[in-house]
Protein backbone atom coordinates (compact mmCIF):
# COMPACT_ATOMS: atom_id res chain seq x y z
CA UNK A 1 0.00 0.00 0.00
CA UNK A 2 2.81 2.39 0.84
CA UNK A 3 5.07 0.76 -1.71
CA UNK A 4 7.76 3.02 -3.14
CA UNK A 5 7.35 3.66 -6.81
CA UNK A 6 10.37 2.57 -8.86
CA UNK A 7 10.51 5.81 -10.81
CA UNK A 8 11.88 7.90 -8.03
CA UNK A 9 10.83 6.99 -4.56
CA UNK A 10 7.25 8.20 -4.84
CA UNK A 11 4.68 6.65 -2.56
CA UNK A 12 0.90 6.90 -2.69
CA UNK A 13 1.28 9.40 0.13
CA UNK A 14 3.28 11.69 -2.12
CA UNK A 15 0.59 11.56 -4.76
CA UNK A 16 -2.18 12.20 -2.26
CA UNK A 17 -0.23 15.13 -0.84
CA UNK A 18 0.59 16.59 -4.22
CA UNK A 19 -3.04 16.45 -5.23
CA UNK A 20 -4.12 17.85 -1.85
CA UNK A 21 -6.25 14.78 -1.15
CA UNK A 22 -6.00 15.10 2.59
CA UNK A 23 -8.62 12.48 3.41
CA UNK A 24 -6.76 9.94 1.28
CA UNK A 25 -3.47 10.89 2.92
CA UNK A 26 -5.06 10.45 6.33
CA UNK A 27 -6.38 7.01 5.39
CA UNK A 28 -3.01 5.98 4.00
CA UNK A 29 -1.29 6.99 7.22
CA UNK A 30 -3.87 5.12 9.26
CA UNK A 31 -3.09 2.05 7.16
CA UNK A 32 0.58 2.36 7.99
CA UNK A 33 1.98 4.43 5.14
CA UNK A 34 5.42 5.60 6.10
CA UNK A 35 6.03 9.31 6.16
CA UNK A 36 9.37 10.41 4.84
CA UNK A 37 10.93 13.80 4.44
CA UNK A 38 10.06 13.88 0.78
CA UNK A 39 6.44 13.59 1.74
CA UNK A 40 6.78 16.40 4.24
CA UNK A 41 8.38 18.62 1.64
CA UNK A 42 5.52 18.10 -0.74
CA UNK A 43 2.81 18.14 1.81
CA UNK A 44 3.27 21.13 4.03
CA UNK A 45 -0.02 21.06 5.84
CA UNK A 46 -2.39 22.40 3.25
CA UNK A 47 -1.57 26.04 3.90
CA UNK A 48 0.65 26.05 0.85
CA UNK A 49 -2.13 24.86 -1.40
CA UNK A 50 -4.44 27.42 0.11
CA UNK A 51 -1.86 30.09 -0.52
CA UNK A 52 -1.46 28.94 -4.09
CA UNK A 53 -5.20 29.07 -4.66
CA UNK A 54 -5.88 32.39 -3.02
CA UNK A 55 -2.65 34.17 -3.81
CA UNK A 56 -1.56 34.48 -0.22
CA UNK A 57 -1.55 32.73 3.09
CA UNK A 58 -3.78 34.20 5.75
CA UNK A 59 -1.80 36.69 7.81
CA UNK A 60 -2.22 34.62 10.96
CA UNK A 61 -0.74 31.60 9.19
CA UNK A 62 2.37 33.25 7.79
CA UNK A 63 4.71 32.45 10.63
CA UNK A 64 3.41 28.91 10.64
CA UNK A 65 4.01 28.51 6.93
CA UNK A 66 7.42 30.08 7.19
CA UNK A 67 8.42 27.84 10.07
CA UNK A 68 7.15 24.75 8.34
CA UNK A 69 8.99 25.55 5.14
CA UNK A 70 12.28 26.08 6.89
CA UNK A 71 11.79 23.12 9.21
CA UNK A 72 10.93 20.76 6.38
CA UNK A 73 13.96 21.75 4.36
CA UNK A 74 16.28 21.51 7.36
CA UNK A 75 14.86 18.05 8.02
CA UNK A 76 15.69 17.08 4.48
CA UNK A 77 19.35 17.97 5.06
CA UNK A 78 19.42 15.98 8.28
CA UNK A 79 17.65 13.02 6.73
CA UNK A 80 19.81 12.82 3.62
CA UNK A 81 21.33 9.38 3.35
CA UNK A 82 23.99 10.12 0.75
CA UNK A 83 26.32 13.06 0.04
CA UNK A 84 24.51 13.73 -3.24
CA UNK A 85 21.16 13.82 -1.52
CA UNK A 86 22.56 16.09 1.17
CA UNK A 87 23.96 18.55 -1.37
CA UNK A 88 20.62 18.57 -3.14
CA UNK A 89 18.83 19.24 0.15
CA UNK A 90 21.27 22.04 1.00
CA UNK A 91 20.51 23.74 -2.29
CA UNK A 92 16.80 23.64 -1.54
CA UNK A 93 17.31 24.91 1.99
CA UNK A 94 19.41 27.76 0.66
CA UNK A 95 16.71 28.62 -1.84
CA UNK A 96 14.13 28.83 0.93
CA UNK A 97 16.40 31.11 2.96
CA UNK A 98 16.88 33.27 -0.12
CA UNK A 99 13.19 33.60 -0.82
CA UNK A 100 12.45 34.37 2.80
CA UNK A 101 14.82 37.29 2.45
CA UNK A 102 17.62 35.80 4.57
CA UNK A 103 20.35 36.23 1.99
CA UNK A 104 23.26 35.85 4.38
CA UNK A 105 21.75 32.59 5.65
CA UNK A 106 21.31 31.46 2.06
CA UNK A 107 24.95 32.24 1.21
CA UNK A 108 26.08 30.28 4.25
CA UNK A 109 24.09 27.22 3.20
CA UNK A 110 25.23 27.47 -0.42
CA UNK A 111 28.87 27.80 0.67
CA UNK A 112 28.48 24.67 2.78
CA UNK A 113 27.03 22.88 -0.20
CA UNK A 114 29.84 23.98 -2.47
CA UNK A 115 32.48 22.94 0.05
CA UNK A 116 30.90 19.51 0.39
CA UNK A 117 30.80 19.26 -3.36
CA UNK A 118 34.49 20.11 -3.56
CA UNK A 119 35.32 17.45 -1.02
CA UNK A 120 33.32 14.95 -3.01
CA UNK A 121 35.18 15.98 -6.15
CA UNK A 122 38.81 15.61 -5.20
CA UNK A 123 39.25 15.73 -1.47
CA UNK A 124 40.59 18.49 0.73
CA UNK A 125 42.40 21.42 -0.82
CA UNK A 126 46.16 21.03 -0.94
CA UNK A 127 48.04 24.14 0.19
CA UNK A 128 47.15 27.75 0.83
CA UNK A 129 46.59 28.72 -2.80
CA UNK A 130 44.23 25.81 -3.36
CA UNK A 131 42.45 26.69 -0.17
CA UNK A 132 42.05 30.31 -1.23
CA UNK A 133 40.87 29.23 -4.65
CA UNK A 134 38.35 26.83 -3.14
CA UNK A 135 37.10 29.61 -0.87
CA UNK A 136 36.74 31.97 -3.81
CA UNK A 137 34.88 29.32 -5.77
CA UNK A 138 32.58 28.69 -2.83
CA UNK A 139 31.83 32.42 -2.59
CA UNK A 140 31.18 32.68 -6.30
CA UNK A 141 28.98 29.62 -6.33
CA UNK A 142 27.05 30.82 -3.29
CA UNK A 143 26.37 34.11 -5.04
CA UNK A 144 25.36 32.36 -8.22
CA UNK A 145 23.09 29.97 -6.34
CA UNK A 146 21.48 32.91 -4.61
CA UNK A 147 20.77 34.55 -7.95
CA UNK A 148 19.36 31.32 -9.34
CA UNK A 149 17.13 30.86 -6.31
CA UNK A 150 15.72 34.33 -6.76
CA UNK A 151 15.42 34.25 -10.55
CA UNK A 152 11.84 35.09 -11.39
CA UNK A 153 11.09 36.20 -7.85
CA UNK A 154 12.70 39.62 -7.72
CA UNK A 155 10.86 42.68 -6.42
CA UNK A 156 10.37 44.11 -9.90
CA UNK A 157 9.05 40.83 -11.18
CA UNK A 158 6.74 40.50 -8.21
CA UNK A 159 5.46 44.01 -8.78
CA UNK A 160 4.86 43.19 -12.41
CA UNK A 161 3.03 40.05 -11.34
CA UNK A 162 0.79 42.05 -9.01
CA UNK A 163 0.02 44.51 -11.76
CA UNK A 164 -1.17 41.69 -13.96
CA UNK A 165 1.63 41.94 -16.47
CA UNK A 166 3.31 38.63 -15.95
CA UNK A 167 2.46 36.98 -19.28
CA UNK A 168 4.87 37.65 -22.13
CA UNK A 169 3.30 39.30 -25.12
CA UNK A 170 6.03 38.79 -27.73
CA UNK A 171 8.24 35.92 -28.77
CA UNK A 172 11.28 38.05 -28.02
CA UNK A 173 10.22 38.26 -24.39
CA UNK A 174 10.34 34.47 -24.21
CA UNK A 175 13.68 34.16 -25.95
CA UNK A 176 17.25 33.86 -24.74
CA UNK A 177 19.82 34.31 -27.47
CA UNK A 178 22.53 31.76 -28.08
CA UNK A 179 24.94 34.64 -28.61
CA UNK A 180 24.32 35.82 -25.05
CA UNK A 181 24.86 32.30 -23.75
CA UNK A 182 28.17 32.24 -25.60
CA UNK A 183 29.11 35.74 -24.44
CA UNK A 184 31.49 36.96 -21.80
CA UNK A 185 30.92 35.77 -18.27
CA UNK A 186 28.64 38.51 -17.09
CA UNK A 187 26.46 38.36 -20.21
CA UNK A 188 26.33 34.57 -20.12
CA UNK A 189 25.43 34.57 -16.47
CA UNK A 190 22.63 37.07 -17.03
CA UNK A 191 21.28 35.03 -19.93
CA UNK A 192 21.23 31.86 -17.88
CA UNK A 193 19.41 33.58 -15.03
CA UNK A 194 16.91 34.95 -17.50
CA UNK A 195 16.27 31.44 -18.85
CA UNK A 196 15.53 30.12 -15.37
CA UNK A 197 13.29 33.09 -14.61
CA UNK A 198 11.39 32.62 -17.87
CA UNK A 199 10.82 28.98 -17.09
CA UNK A 200 9.44 29.80 -13.68
CA UNK A 201 7.31 32.75 -14.73
CA UNK A 202 6.21 31.89 -18.26
CA UNK A 203 6.46 28.10 -18.35
CA UNK A 204 8.30 28.34 -21.64
CA UNK A 205 11.78 29.38 -22.79
CA UNK A 206 12.85 29.74 -26.42
CA UNK A 207 16.48 29.44 -27.53
CA UNK A 208 16.47 30.54 -31.20
CA UNK A 209 19.04 28.84 -33.47
CA UNK A 210 20.69 27.12 -30.52
CA UNK A 211 21.84 24.07 -32.48
CA UNK A 212 24.18 24.11 -35.45
CA UNK A 213 23.22 22.94 -38.92
CA UNK A 214 25.43 19.88 -38.46
CA UNK A 215 23.61 18.78 -35.32
CA UNK A 216 20.22 19.37 -36.93
CA UNK A 217 21.35 17.37 -39.96
CA UNK A 218 22.23 14.41 -37.73
CA UNK A 219 18.88 14.62 -35.98
CA UNK A 220 17.15 14.80 -39.34
CA UNK A 221 18.85 11.54 -40.33
CA UNK A 222 17.34 9.88 -37.26
CA UNK A 223 13.96 11.39 -38.06
CA UNK A 224 14.08 10.09 -41.62
CA UNK A 225 15.16 6.64 -40.43
CA UNK A 226 12.29 6.56 -37.93
CA UNK A 227 9.87 7.56 -40.63
CA UNK A 228 11.05 4.72 -42.85
CA UNK A 229 11.27 2.16 -40.04
CA UNK A 230 8.31 -0.20 -40.17
CA UNK A 231 8.75 -1.37 -36.58
CA UNK A 232 9.02 2.04 -34.98
CA UNK A 233 6.48 2.99 -32.33
CA UNK A 234 3.88 5.09 -34.08
CA UNK A 235 1.59 7.03 -31.78
CA UNK A 236 -0.05 9.16 -34.42
CA UNK A 237 -3.45 7.75 -33.57
CA UNK A 238 -3.05 8.89 -29.96
CA UNK A 239 -2.49 12.58 -30.56
CA UNK A 240 -5.09 15.30 -30.77
CA UNK A 241 -6.43 16.15 -34.18
CA UNK A 242 -4.16 13.60 -35.90
CA UNK A 243 -5.19 14.24 -39.48
CA UNK A 244 -2.03 15.05 -41.45
CA UNK A 245 0.08 14.88 -38.30
CA UNK A 246 2.44 12.05 -37.39
CA UNK A 247 4.17 11.21 -34.13
CA UNK A 248 6.74 8.43 -33.96
CA UNK A 249 9.18 7.35 -31.30
CA UNK A 250 12.89 7.91 -31.73
CA UNK A 251 15.59 5.92 -29.99
CA UNK A 252 16.58 7.95 -26.94
CA UNK A 253 20.25 7.15 -27.54
CA UNK A 254 19.93 9.28 -30.67
CA UNK A 255 19.23 12.28 -28.42
CA UNK A 256 22.82 12.31 -27.22
CA UNK A 257 24.01 14.46 -30.09
CA UNK A 258 21.37 17.08 -29.36
CA UNK A 259 21.87 16.97 -25.61
CA UNK A 260 25.60 17.47 -25.94
CA UNK A 261 25.06 20.36 -28.30
CA UNK A 262 22.49 21.99 -26.02
CA UNK A 263 24.78 21.52 -23.03
CA UNK A 264 27.67 23.05 -24.88
CA UNK A 265 25.77 26.26 -25.49
CA UNK A 266 23.68 26.42 -22.35
CA UNK A 267 26.80 26.09 -20.24
CA UNK A 268 30.02 28.00 -20.20
CA UNK A 269 32.75 26.89 -22.56
CA UNK A 270 35.23 27.96 -19.92
CA UNK A 271 35.22 27.79 -16.18
CA UNK A 272 37.43 28.39 -13.24
CA UNK A 273 38.23 24.94 -12.00
CA UNK A 274 39.54 21.62 -13.18
CA UNK A 275 37.09 19.24 -14.85
CA UNK A 276 37.46 16.72 -12.03
CA UNK A 277 36.09 19.31 -9.62
CA UNK A 278 33.49 20.58 -11.98
CA UNK A 279 30.29 21.62 -10.28
CA UNK A 280 29.49 23.73 -13.26
CA UNK A 281 26.30 25.71 -13.34
CA UNK A 282 25.01 27.68 -16.22
CA UNK A 283 25.61 30.82 -14.22
CA UNK A 284 29.00 30.08 -12.66
CA UNK A 285 31.57 32.77 -13.36
CA UNK A 286 34.49 31.23 -15.22
CA UNK A 287 37.98 32.28 -16.21
CA UNK A 288 39.97 29.29 -17.43
CA UNK A 289 39.25 27.25 -20.54
CA UNK A 290 38.07 23.68 -20.36
CA UNK A 291 35.27 21.63 -21.78
CA UNK A 292 32.22 21.40 -19.59
CA UNK A 293 29.60 18.85 -20.54
CA UNK A 294 27.52 19.38 -17.44
CA UNK A 295 25.52 22.41 -18.34
CA UNK A 296 22.13 21.13 -19.43
CA UNK A 297 21.49 19.11 -16.31
CA UNK A 298 22.08 22.04 -13.94
CA UNK A 299 19.72 24.18 -16.00
CA UNK A 300 17.10 21.50 -15.79
CA UNK A 301 17.77 21.04 -12.09
CA UNK A 302 17.15 24.71 -11.47
CA UNK A 303 14.21 24.79 -13.81
CA UNK A 304 12.54 21.60 -12.69
CA UNK A 305 13.88 20.03 -9.55
CA UNK A 306 13.74 23.33 -7.73
CA UNK A 307 10.19 23.51 -8.96
CA UNK A 308 9.65 20.21 -7.18
CA UNK A 309 8.97 22.33 -4.15
CA UNK A 310 7.44 25.26 -5.90
CA UNK A 311 4.18 25.18 -4.00
CA UNK A 312 5.95 25.26 -0.68
CA UNK A 313 8.57 27.73 -1.79
CA UNK A 314 6.10 30.14 -3.30
CA UNK A 315 4.07 30.01 -0.13
CA UNK A 316 7.19 30.59 1.93
CA UNK A 317 8.09 33.54 -0.23
CA UNK A 318 4.65 35.03 0.04
CA UNK A 319 4.63 34.46 3.78
CA UNK A 320 7.87 36.38 4.22
CA UNK A 321 7.53 39.59 6.23
CA UNK A 322 6.98 42.50 3.91
CA UNK A 323 6.39 40.34 0.87
CA UNK A 324 3.82 41.60 -1.58
CA UNK A 325 1.01 39.15 -1.97
CA UNK A 326 -1.22 39.03 -4.98
CA UNK B 1 15.31 0.44 -7.07
CA UNK B 2 17.37 3.29 -8.39
CA UNK B 3 20.55 4.53 -6.86
CA UNK B 4 20.95 7.80 -5.00
CA UNK B 5 22.94 9.16 -7.90
CA UNK B 6 20.12 8.47 -10.26
CA UNK B 7 17.66 9.99 -7.86
CA UNK B 8 19.31 13.32 -8.53
CA UNK B 9 19.57 13.01 -12.28
CA UNK B 10 17.08 13.93 -14.95
CA UNK B 11 15.07 11.08 -16.42
CA UNK B 12 14.53 11.03 -20.19
CA UNK B 13 11.29 9.18 -20.56
CA UNK B 14 10.12 9.93 -24.04
CA UNK B 15 11.50 11.04 -27.38
CA UNK B 16 9.63 11.36 -30.61
CA UNK B 17 9.52 13.08 -33.94
CA UNK B 18 6.48 14.87 -35.23
CA UNK B 19 5.56 15.98 -38.69
CA UNK B 20 2.83 18.46 -39.56
CA UNK B 21 1.90 18.25 -43.22
CA UNK B 22 0.46 21.05 -45.34
CA UNK B 23 -3.32 21.50 -44.99
CA UNK B 24 -3.25 20.28 -41.38
CA UNK B 25 -5.86 21.94 -39.19
CA UNK B 26 -5.08 23.53 -35.83
CA UNK B 27 -5.30 21.41 -32.72
CA UNK B 28 -7.61 22.34 -29.91
CA UNK B 29 -6.03 24.22 -27.04
CA UNK B 30 -4.98 21.84 -24.31
CA UNK B 31 -2.67 20.98 -21.46
CA UNK B 32 -1.01 17.61 -21.85
CA UNK B 33 -3.23 14.94 -20.36
CA UNK B 34 -2.63 13.75 -16.86
CA UNK B 35 0.46 15.85 -16.27
CA UNK B 36 0.16 17.53 -12.90
CA UNK B 37 3.77 17.83 -11.93
CA UNK B 38 5.98 20.86 -12.40
CA UNK B 39 9.04 18.64 -12.52
CA UNK B 40 8.35 17.73 -16.14
CA UNK B 41 9.54 19.52 -19.23
CA UNK B 42 9.10 19.08 -22.95
CA UNK B 43 12.13 19.99 -25.03
CA UNK B 44 11.23 20.65 -28.66
CA UNK B 45 13.83 21.06 -31.39
CA UNK B 46 12.95 22.62 -34.74
CA UNK B 47 14.34 20.36 -37.45
CA UNK B 48 13.00 22.65 -40.12
CA UNK B 49 12.59 26.43 -40.13
CA UNK B 50 9.15 27.00 -38.70
CA UNK B 51 6.89 29.86 -39.60
CA UNK B 52 3.77 30.56 -37.60
CA UNK B 53 1.46 29.38 -40.39
CA UNK B 54 3.49 26.18 -40.84
CA UNK B 55 1.91 24.33 -37.91
CA UNK B 56 4.06 26.01 -35.29
CA UNK B 57 3.70 25.37 -31.59
CA UNK B 58 1.45 28.04 -30.07
CA UNK B 59 1.46 28.74 -26.34
CA UNK B 60 -0.34 30.81 -23.76
CA UNK B 61 2.55 32.21 -21.69
CA UNK B 62 2.33 31.96 -17.90
CA UNK B 63 -0.59 29.53 -18.06
CA UNK B 64 1.43 26.70 -16.48
CA UNK B 65 0.58 27.45 -12.87
CA UNK B 66 -2.77 25.74 -12.79
CA UNK B 67 -4.66 28.98 -12.99
CA UNK B 68 -8.21 29.01 -14.20
CA UNK B 69 -7.62 30.23 -17.72
CA UNK B 70 -9.31 27.61 -19.83
CA UNK B 71 -7.81 25.61 -22.59
CA UNK B 72 -10.95 26.57 -24.43
CA UNK B 73 -12.06 23.91 -26.84
CA UNK B 74 -12.91 25.24 -30.23
CA UNK B 75 -11.59 28.74 -29.61
CA UNK B 76 -9.45 29.54 -32.64
CA UNK B 77 -7.62 32.55 -31.29
CA UNK B 78 -6.94 32.61 -27.59
CA UNK B 79 -6.09 36.13 -26.39
CA UNK B 80 -2.47 36.38 -25.33
CA UNK B 81 -1.34 33.31 -27.28
CA UNK B 82 2.04 33.39 -29.02
CA UNK B 83 3.20 31.37 -32.00
CA UNK B 84 6.69 29.93 -31.63
CA UNK B 85 7.95 30.76 -35.10
CA UNK B 86 11.63 29.90 -35.01
CA UNK B 87 14.61 29.17 -37.24
CA UNK B 88 15.91 25.65 -37.73
CA UNK B 89 17.89 24.40 -34.73
CA UNK B 90 15.89 26.40 -32.20
CA UNK B 91 15.13 24.71 -28.89
CA UNK B 92 11.98 25.35 -26.86
CA UNK B 93 11.57 24.20 -23.26
CA UNK B 94 7.94 24.24 -22.19
CA UNK B 95 5.89 22.91 -19.35
CA UNK B 96 3.33 20.23 -20.24
CA UNK B 97 0.98 22.23 -18.00
CA UNK B 98 1.22 25.21 -20.32
CA UNK B 99 -1.89 25.78 -22.43
CA UNK B 100 -0.71 25.06 -25.96
CA UNK B 101 -1.56 23.55 -29.34
CA UNK B 102 -0.14 22.89 -32.77
CA UNK B 103 -1.26 25.52 -35.23
CA UNK B 104 -2.67 24.81 -38.65
CA UNK B 105 -0.21 24.38 -41.49
CA UNK B 106 -1.49 26.54 -44.30
CA UNK B 107 1.81 26.63 -46.16
CA UNK B 108 3.29 24.22 -48.68
CA UNK B 109 6.08 22.90 -46.49
CA UNK B 110 5.83 20.31 -43.75
CA UNK B 111 7.01 21.09 -40.25
CA UNK B 112 9.44 18.67 -38.62
CA UNK B 113 10.32 18.65 -34.92
CA UNK B 114 11.94 16.38 -32.39
CA UNK B 115 10.59 16.45 -28.85
CA UNK B 116 12.13 15.00 -25.72
CA UNK B 117 10.27 14.69 -22.44
CA UNK B 118 12.30 14.84 -19.26
CA UNK B 119 11.49 14.53 -15.59
CA UNK B 120 13.35 15.62 -12.47
CA UNK B 121 14.06 13.19 -9.64
CA UNK B 122 11.04 12.38 -7.52
CA UNK B 123 8.76 13.58 -10.27
CA UNK B 124 5.26 12.21 -10.21
CA UNK B 125 4.57 9.63 -12.86
CA UNK B 126 2.51 11.19 -15.64
CA UNK B 127 -0.67 9.40 -16.52
CA UNK B 128 -0.60 7.84 -19.96
CA UNK B 129 3.16 8.03 -20.36
CA UNK B 130 5.08 6.60 -22.11
CA UNK B 131 3.28 7.94 -25.08
CA UNK B 132 6.01 7.51 -27.64
CA UNK B 133 9.02 5.54 -26.51
CA UNK B 134 10.61 2.38 -27.79
CA UNK B 135 10.01 -0.47 -25.33
CA UNK B 136 13.75 -1.00 -24.92
CA UNK B 137 14.15 2.64 -23.86
CA UNK B 138 11.35 2.75 -21.32
CA UNK B 139 12.60 3.79 -17.90
CA UNK B 140 16.21 3.38 -18.94
CA UNK B 141 17.80 6.74 -19.72
CA UNK B 142 19.07 9.43 -17.39
CA UNK B 143 20.90 12.68 -17.87
CA UNK B 144 23.67 12.63 -15.30
CA UNK B 145 26.62 14.97 -15.12
CA UNK B 146 25.78 16.18 -18.57
CA UNK B 147 25.86 12.77 -20.19
CA UNK B 148 23.06 10.52 -21.35
CA UNK B 149 23.45 7.37 -19.26
CA UNK B 150 21.65 4.05 -19.45
CA UNK B 151 20.33 2.95 -16.06
CA UNK B 152 22.40 -0.22 -15.93
CA UNK B 153 25.62 1.77 -16.38
CA UNK B 154 24.71 3.81 -13.32
CA UNK B 155 24.18 0.71 -11.21
CA UNK B 156 20.47 0.42 -11.71
CA UNK B 157 18.25 -1.94 -13.59
CA UNK B 158 15.96 -0.17 -16.02
CA UNK B 159 13.08 1.41 -14.18
CA UNK B 160 9.63 0.11 -14.86
CA UNK B 161 6.64 2.15 -15.85
CA UNK B 162 3.29 1.62 -14.27
CA UNK B 163 2.00 0.11 -17.48
CA UNK B 164 4.61 -2.68 -17.46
Amino acid sequence: MAKVHPWGGQTPLHAAAFLARWSQAWLLKRRGAEEDYGYHLQRGDGLEQAAQRTGSAAAADRDKVRGKAQGAFEAAVTSASTPAERRCALRRLGAVHARLGDHSGARKVFRARCQENGQAGEGAADGASDSARAEAEAEAEAEAELEAALAGFSEDEERERNEGGVAATTLAELSVSAAALRGVTSVRRGAAQRAIALWRRQGVVVFPSLLSGAVVARLREHVMAATADAVTVDRTANIRDPFNRTLRALAIADAAVALEAISEVLGPSVHAHAPAMCTCHVHLPCTLPCTCPQALEPFLRHAMVDAELLVLEVAAYRAAPGAQVG
Amino acid sequence: MCTAAIMHGIHMFCMHTSCTLPTTQAQQWHRDDGVLDSRLASVQIAISPTRAEQGALEVLPASHTHDERPAAAGVPDLPGALSIAVPQGSVVFYSPNLVHRGRANSLDEERLAVTMNVMGARGLVPDGIPLAVHPADAGRWWLMDGALVAGERAGSAPLRYLQD
